[in-house]
């Protein structure tokens, strides 16, 4: 029976339909011949003759449904005959199924988290038609992103591809009053028609009224589900309810539904009213994000043309502010997730990851051509009888298929759990929306045909060779060691040489990621972080509405602070090293001024007088700020030594003036001239491996921010209940938050370099590991199939030694083969990588840190640490060689 | 493999015709099986091709378009080597059946 033909037929549904068609068609012929012949006129001989059939269409279904019957029935027989086949042998089943339920399982996870964080569309009806519109400026290519809200307005007004553009602002913290007490949300301004937009409606209530842009309407809020459950336990009659945001009243009009995922901004508790005022902002300060939903039917590209429209009016109606600005629309999805370091990330270890599921591949691969060599007499004895090769060959395919599926099955499983390990393993802010990383249908299908996939892939080259028996030689029990075949034992090393290379290839990038590792532990911080307890504070609220309010609250804290036992030194700062922070934007006095929107932008830190002592960050040039620098006093700022190479290169920093401007920065900084009167060391402010960031520090009685981190020395963790407590003596609705030692912020600096190290490490070590049993298996095989030849050699004089050095030989050449092939590949990888893995000017981490892709030293250490695994993993089956008695190897046969 | 059912029973038909016809189209298969049963059975023909092809893909019988007596282009079927073994397997078979069904209304009517 031939399948294949079938198969055909199952396809080629036309060709069969003819065909039959046309045997049906003599048939009619005949019988209206003979009809005719006995007497009939020729019409009705004719109807009687296609009568006699029936409905012609279902009968030509029958002649189809007898074909699919009869697949159906060979499949099952070879499946059951795969099954026994199997069954008998249970330990090749075993490692077989494992080796590449791990691959597939690997694999799967990885592609399972790829595709949460970057390919899985948002959670929104028809998302496919949410797009962002950024503004970009065409001179600089590095600057886009958001929008003024002057040019938001017009576009909105103006365009007519969008069925509502909606706009937005990050969330931030704001203490949240009332009778459940102080917490501590992060609230939202969005666009009226932010929600209509996303097509989310509210479980109770409304969303915003279009008048509710406007100042003095807006004092609305909507809650999320989660807040309102919180805050209002689940409070049916919620609507009409004041809540208290950082003082200020505004009233409930409505709840999100609890499905409500706002991916790109997760922390939102509270939406609020944009406030949407041309008026009071230019044209050059842009800080609103906006997106928009294609009308039905629009694509991006026409919308694109559209809104560019748009813009080249703006941009000859207010040359000033939009003359260099033109706009930059993608999906919402690839906006807010396709983040470089994201995406490099991904791609990064999907790509390592399928590496390791080829070496399994290989090696069951390899598993199945030696079995096939065990299994040579049975195929000859079978062909013998009849069987075809093409049955042989479907046989060993089947078998590979229920191999698959098992692995399949099991690796969906591992799957399953890698995903849900991964994402608790994973350091929080390394991928965008990693909260929502799961195992989903796509993962599930992605898993199940991707064992299909390595059916073939370690299937099809066993089957097709092992099916290849030679008769004779086969049969004539004397000439054993014929059996096999040099296209085989090719094909074998073949596998061999290339296991060892994706082995050479993981091991060296594992080397890599430790060497940078090793490297970033030696990194420099810039400052002490040894007990230095750190934690923050927001004196949000009417009672801190003026400057001096802020300056006073602040400075009786840290002087009751500083009062307590155990407390060595207590100063404040607006943001922390390792915490981040804003940029504020600012001209060089004396340089050319530049345009609004394309100044440079520099880091800001408010500190009280002594927090450079205390954090040991060295001042190197000018003076620290004292005392005397208070509100009424000239301004003064510090910089750091970034901000002089990049700003000031060759120029004495001291003395000189800088124009701090109006920005998107909501904190309280002095703008307009201010000078520097003294020079710090750089400090890590976002992470380890980032490119050091300019900054400017303002001395806080010139500066007061309401929003500060209190740091202070002392190595007692439990002194944070005495400063909670001084705190609420002064504002009971403050609390403490990121309460943190400094050294912990340090090491979780480190997590995400540690996560990464893991991660290549134990693929390396899978790599490593299956390349062995690789080896292992060949080398074993050759020194079975050569026992014989053992034998006469040693019977002529051959001493072990030599024996030894044989088998070690042809094994060594196998893993030098692979290891050579590995080390062009590492280095033709390493060129098409470039400096992919390295940070980039707009994100702040890199991969890896301090290595070059060609570094020497690891290149070596990977070379002698896999030669040496390949020689161990050839030395056993060789010793086992030299173990041959002559005589027992002599009379084998 | 035989079956113990109507089906089997026109597989048994076909392939005991092309054993003692040699070669025969469909239609031949049709009168055949009408004359040789005294008129007592008949074909029905909606039924035929489907069995026709499933027992060519089974691989018991092999076909050929070949021009009739007439003149007339119609695919003539042909047992193979497989199908001799085959219709002797059925006609076990098929002896066992009727001895079955034979021995059961014997007993009903006893």
């Amino acid at each position: 029976m031939s399948i294949l033909r079938r198969i055909t037929n199952l396809f080629h549904r036309s060709k069969l339909d003819q065909e039959i068609e046309a045997e049906l068609r003599s048939h009619i012929e005949m019988r209206a011949a003979d009809n005719i012949a006995a007497g009939m006129p020729p019409q009705e001989a004719r109807r009687q003759a296609v009568l006699r059939f029936g409905s012609r269409p279902a009968m030509k279904e029958r002649v189809i449904a007898a074909d699919v019957q009869m697949f159906l029935d060979s499949l099952w027989q070879d499946l059951c005959y795969g099954l026994r086949l199997l069954r008998k042998s249970p330990s090749f089943t075993a490692i077989a199924v494992l080796t590449l339920a791990l691959g597939i399982g690997a694999t799967t996870t990885m592609f399972s988290v790829v595709e949460s964080v970057l390919w899985r569309p948002m959670p929104f009806p028809q998302s496919q038609l949410l797009v962002t519109v950024e503004s970009a400026n065409r001179k600089q290519p590095e600057n886009y992103g958001a929008v003024s809200v002057a040019d938001y307005l017009d576009w909105r007004a103006q365009n007519r591809v969008f069925d509502g553009l909606a706009a937005f602002d990050w969330s931030d913290g704001r203490t949240l009053t009332g009778d459940g007490g102080a917490e501590r949300v992060y609230v939202m301004p969005v666009s009226a028609n932010f929600f209509e937009t996303l097509r989310v409606s509210p479980s109770i209530g409304r969303t915003f009224r279009a008048d509710e842009e406007e100042m003095g309407k807006n004092r609305v809020a909507l809650l999320s589900h989660s807040l309102w459950e919180s805050w209002f336990h689940a409070d049916g009659g919620v609507v009409g309810n004041t809540i208290s945001l950082d003082g200020q009243p505004y009233t409930v009009v409505g709840v999100c539904p609890a499905s409500l995922r706002l991916e790109f901004d997760p922390d939102a508790a509270v939406y609020v009213p944009l406030t949407l005022d041309a008026a009071s902002s230019t044209r050059a300060e842009r800080a609103l994000r906006v997106f928009g939903r294609l009308k039905e039917g629009m694509d991006v590209r026409r919308a694109r043309t559209a809104i560019t429209l748009i813009a080249q009016r703006l941009a000859q109606e207010h040359p000033k502010e939009d003359g260099d600005w033109g706009v930059r629309i993608q999906s919402l999805r690839d906006a807010f997730t396709h983040f470089e370091t994201a995406t490099t990330f991904s791609y990064f270890f999907l790509g390592a990851v399928s590496l390791i599921l080829l070496i399994a591949c290989a090696t069951v691969a390899n598993l199945q051509l030696s079995r096939g060599l065990g299994r040579q007499r049975e195929f000859a004895v079978r062909e013998a009888l009849g069987a075809s090769r093409r049955v042989l060959t479907r046989q060993l395919l089947t078998e590979s298929f229920l191999v698959a599926l098992a692995a399949g099955l099991a690796g969906t499983l591992f799957a399953f759990w890698g995903t849900s390990g991964f994402s608790a393993f994973l350091p929080p802010g390394t991928l965008p929306r990693q909260q929502y990383i799961s195992f989903d249908g796509m993962a599930l299908f992605f898993s199940l045909g991707l064992s299909l996939v390595t059916a073939l892939l370690f299937g099809l080259a066993p089957a097709i060779f092992s099916s290849r028996v030679d008769l004779n030689s086969c049969l004539k029990e004397a000439n054993r060691t014929g059996a096999g075949g040099t296209d085989q034992k090719r094909l074998r090393n073949a596998f061999v040489i290339g296991q060892t290379a994706i082995a050479f290839i993981l091991l060296f990038g594992a080397g890599l990621f430790v060497n940078s590792f090793l490297r970033l532990e030696r990194i420099s911080l810039g400052f002490r972080p040894h007990n230095i307890l750190t934690m923050q504070i927001h004196a949000d609220g009417p009672q801190y509405s003026s400057p001096d309010k802020v300056i006073l609250f602040y400075e009786t804290m840290l002087r009751q602070v500083r009062a307590l036992p155990g407390i060595r030194a207590a100063e404040a700062a607006s943001q922390v090293p390792l915490t981040s922070g804003m940029d504020v934007p600012f001209a060089v006095a004396g340089q050319p001024r530049p345009a609004p929107g394309e100044a440079p932008g520099a880091v800001v830190r408010v500190v009280t007088t002594a927090y450079f002592q205390l954090m040991s960050i060295p001042v190197l040039a000018g003076r620290n700020f004292t005392t005397q620098d208070t509100a009424t006093a000239p301004h003064v700022v510090i910089v750091n030594q970034n901000f002089t190479r990049h700003f000031l290169a060759g120029e004495n920093p001291i003395g000189k003036e800088l124009q701090i401007l109006p920005g998107s920065y909501d904190k309280a900084v002095v703008l307009g001239p201010v000078q520097i009167v003294g020079v710090v060391g750089n400090v890590k402010e976002v992470g380890l491996n980032e490119v050091g960031f300019n900054d400017i520090y303002f001395p806080f009685a010139q500066s007061p921010d309401s929003s500060m981190y209190l740091a202070v020395s002392t190595n007692i963790p439990g002194v944070v209940d005495p400063i909670r407590k001084e705190v609420a003596s002064l504002d009971k609705n403050l609390p403490l938050l990121n309460v943190m030692f400094m050294d912990q912020r340090v090491a979780d600096a480190f997590r995400g370099d540690r996560f990464n190290v893991l991660l290549i490490g134990s693929f390396a070590i899978m790599a490593v590991l299956l390349a062995s049993i690789g080896i292992f298996g060949v080398a074993s095989y050759s020194v079975g199939r050569r026992t014989q030849e053992f034998g006469i050699r040693m019977a002529l004089g051959a001493d072990r030694k030599s024996i030894l050095g044989l088998t070690l030989r042809s094994a060594a050449a196998l893993s030098l083969t692979g290891l050579l092939v590995g080390f062009v590949a590492a280095l033709a990888l390493g060129r098409i990588l470039g400096n992919r893995l390295y940070i980039v000017p707009r994100e702040h981490e890199g991969l890896l840190y301090g290595v070059s892709l060609f570094d020497p030293l690891t290149l070596a250490a990977a070379l002698v640490l896999l030669t040496s695994i390949a020689l161990v993993a050839s030395y056993i089956p060789a010793r086992r060689a030299t173990k041959v008695d002559p005589m027992v190897a002599l009379r084998h046969e | 493999m035989a079956r113990n059912d109507l089906q089997g029973s026109l597989d048994l038909l076909v392939l005991k015709t092309l054993s003692q016809m040699g070669e025969l189209h469909g239609y031949g298969i049709v009168l055949h099986i009408q004359r040789a049963s005294d008129e007592l059975l008949s074909v029905e023909e909606g039924s035929l091709y489907p069995a026709l092809h499933r027992i060519e893909q089974s691989g018991w019988i092999r076909s050929e378009w070949k021009l009739t007596d007439t003149n007339r282009k119609a695919k003539y079927y042909r047992l193979t080597a497989a199908g001799q073994k085959e219709l002797r397997k059925a006609e076990e078979s098929f002896e066992q059946v009727v001895k079955g069904v034979r021995a059961v209304l014997r007993y009903a009517q006893g």
